[in-house]
C-alpha cells in the first residue's frame, strides 16, 4: 500500500460528505486546500488504484428506493465447510454483502452473514430460501434479523 | 400541520403509487408497515385532514369524478424561473390547477404542481410530453403521480414497471444517473462533463440532477467512499442486548461516539447493531470497553473473519 500523508488526508476531510457540485470539482478542492487542481487529480487517482478510495459516485439510500425490508440473515455453519459455503453464498446476485465473523456462545451461535433485501419481507424470506437449500445440512440453524430503525447512519468520519 | 413521522412517511410510500387491490386494503397496508389497521385509517384521516395526501393526489373524492384521468404532475424548477414556467403551463386548456409550492426537504424537492385532466392515462401522457417538450419544462426533475382512479383501470401493471420507491417517484433519467454513476465517476478536470456525455444529458442538467437526488434523500450523499482500513484504521460491526426502558438512552449514548458510523435497530434478542469505524486500530478495543462502561451491557464484538462479497451497487 502506498503511503497515505497529511495532504491525503486533507482531502479525504474535504470530499467525505461529497464532491462539490460544481463543473470542476476537484479544482474546488484544491482551491480550499490551497493545492493545485493537478496535484488534487493525482492523488485521487492514486487512492482510487491503492483501494484508499473505493469508488467515486452516487451512494444510494436504499429506504428511498423502496428497498424497506433489510434483511441480516445469520447462519450457523459447521467451520469444516465455510469457505466454500461462504464463498457460494456470496456469489449470489441477491446477496449484497457476505462475511464470516466470530461465534459468541451461548448467545450468538451463527457464524456466517448475508445481507439481502427487498422491498417487502416476503421477497427477503424468498431469498433466504434460496440461501438455505444452497447451504443444505451445511447450516445446522438461521435466522432473519432485520432492520426496523436506523438510529444512525453517517459513514467513515475523519476527525478534523 | 403536524410533522410526518416514519410511520407516516412508510404509509405514504405505500399509498403514493395505488391502494392494493384487495377486500381489505387498510388491513394489507397495515400489515406490511406492521401496525394495525386503525391506526392505518387513523392516519390516512390525519394526513387528509393535513393537506399531505390531498397534495399527492389521492384524496378519495377524486374517485367521484368517474371516467377522467387525471394527473399530477410535478417538478423541481429553479426558483428564479418559476413564474415564466408556471404561466406557460397554465396556458394549456388541460391543465386545470397549476401553483406554486414551497419545497419540504428532504420528503418533498418538487416546487411546482399541476393536474392535468384527459380521457384517459395515454391521452395524459402525451398532454404530459407535449408540455415538456413545448415549454422546455422537461428539462428539470418531475414526476408524474396518476390519480388513484386511474391506477385501478391501469391495474397492477403500473407497479410492476415502476419501483414502488418513496413519496419521490424516478423519472427515467433519474434512473440512469443512479444506475451508472454508482462508481466509476472520472477524475479529470470536468468530470460531471465526461460523465454526463456517457449519459447523454448536459452537464448542467446532470449537476441539477444529483442536487436533487441529494436534496430528496435519494441519495445518501455523492462523491468517493472511503475504505477505512485502506486509510491504516479497522471496521467492526458490533452488537447489543438492550433492554426496552433504556434503549433510546443507550442509542443515544453509542451515537454520540464518532467512531459509530451506522446503527441499526434489529427485532432479535441482540436488538441493536452498529459499526465500528476507527483511524487507530486500537481505538475498536477502547471504544467498546468505553460503551460497555457507560452503558453497564456488553457488547459483542463481530469483526470480520473473512469478506466473501461486498456489493456496491443497488440497480434501480
Amino acid at each position: 500500500m502506498l503511503p497515505f500523508d497529511e495532504i491525503d488526508r486533507r482531502i479525504v476531510q474535504e470530499t467525505q460528505d461529497g464532491l462539490p457540485l460544481v463543473a470542476q470539482p476537484y479544482h474546488a478542492v484544491a482551491e480550499i486546500l490551497g493545492l493545485s487542481p493537478d496535484e488534487v487529480i493525482a492523488r485521487m487517482r492514486r487512492m482510487l488504484d491503492s483501494g484508499v478510495i473505493r469508488r467515486i459516485g452516487a451512494v444510494p439510500n436504499h429506504y428511498r428506493l423502496g428497498v424497506r425490508a433489510n434483511g441480516m440473515s445469520v447462519w450457523d455453519v459447521d467451520d469444516d465447510a465455510i469457505a466454500d459455503a461462504g464463498a457460494e453464498v456470496g456469489a449470489l446476485e441477491f446477496v449484497s454483502h457476505c462475511y464470516r465473523r466470530p461465534r459468541h456462545l451461548p448467545d450468538w451461535p451463527y457464524n456466517l452473514f448475508a445481507m439481502v433485501h427487498g422491498r417487502r419481507r416476503d421477497e427477503v424470506e424468498v431469498q433466504v430460501a434460496e440461501i438455505a437449500r444452497l447451504l443444505g445440512n451445511r447450516a445446522r440453524r438461521h435466522e432473519i434479523l432485520y432492520s426496523t430503525r436506523i438510529l444512525k447512519k453517517t459513514g467513515l468520519r475523519l476527525g478534523a | 400541520m403536524s410533522a410526518l413521522d416514519d410511520t407516516d412517511r412508510n404509509l405514504l410510500a405505500e399509498v403514493a403509487h395505488g391502494m392494493p387491490l384487495v377486500a381489505a386494503p387498510y388491513e394489507e397496508i397495515a400489515s406490511r408497515l406492521g401496525i394495525d389497521e386503525d391506526d392505518v385509517i387513523r392516519r390516512l384521516e390525519r394526513l387528509s385532514r393535513d393537506g399531505v395526501i390531498k397534495r399527492l393526489g389521492l384524496v378519495v373524492r377524486h374517485r367521484a369524478l368517474g371516467y377522467k384521468a387525471n394527473a399530477m404532475v410535478v417538478w423541481d424548477v429553479p426558483d428564479a424561473g418559476i413564474d415564466d414556467l408556471g404561466e406557460k403551463l397554465a396556458a394549456y386548456d388541460f391543465v386545470t390547477l397549476c401553483y406554486q409550492r414551497p419545497r419540504r426537504l428532504p420528503q418533498w424537492p418538487f416546487n411546482l404542481f399541476c393536474m392535468v385532466h384527459g380521457k384517459d392515462r395515454e391521452t395524459v401522457r402525451r398532454q404530459i410530453d407535449m408540455l415538456n417538450n413545448e415549454t422546455g419544462i422537461g428539462a428539470y426533475p418531475n414526476a408524474v403521480l396518476f390519480s388513484r382512479q386511474c391506477f385501478k383501470q391501469c391495474g397492477a401493471r403500473y407497479t410492476v414497471d415502476k419501483p414502488t420507491a418513496d413519496i419521490i417517484p424516478l423519472d427515467p433519467v433519474d434512473r440512469k444517473v443512479i444506475n451508472g454513476l454508482q462508481g466509476g465517476f472520472p477524475i479529470s478536470e470536468n468530470p460531471y462533463a465526461d460523465a454526463a456525455a456517457g449519459l447523454d444529458i448536459t452537464e448542467e442538467a446532470l449537476i441539477r440532477r444529483i442536487e436533487h437526488l441529494c436534496a430528496a434523500g435519494v441519495l445518501s450523499r455523492f462523491g468517493p467512499m472511503f475504505n477505512a482500513e485502506k486509510l491504516g484504521g479497522d471496521v467492526t460491526l458490533a452488537a447489543m442486548a438492550v433492554p426496552d426502558d433504556v434503549y433510546e438512552q443507550v442509542a443515544e449514548r453509542i451515537n454520540a461516539h464518532p467512531e459509530v458510523a451506522h446503527n441499526y435497530a434489529r427485532d432479535h434478542k441482540l436488538n441493536m447493531w452498529f459499526v465500528l469505524s476507527v483511524e487507530q486500530p486500537e481505538r475498536i478495543g477502547e471504544v467498546i470497553a468505553e460503551i460497555e462502561s457507560e452503558t453497564g451491557l456488553p457488547v459483542f464484538n463481530m469483526p470480520k473473519q473473512e469478506e466473501y462479497y461486498v456489493g456496491l451497487r443497488v440497480e434501480v
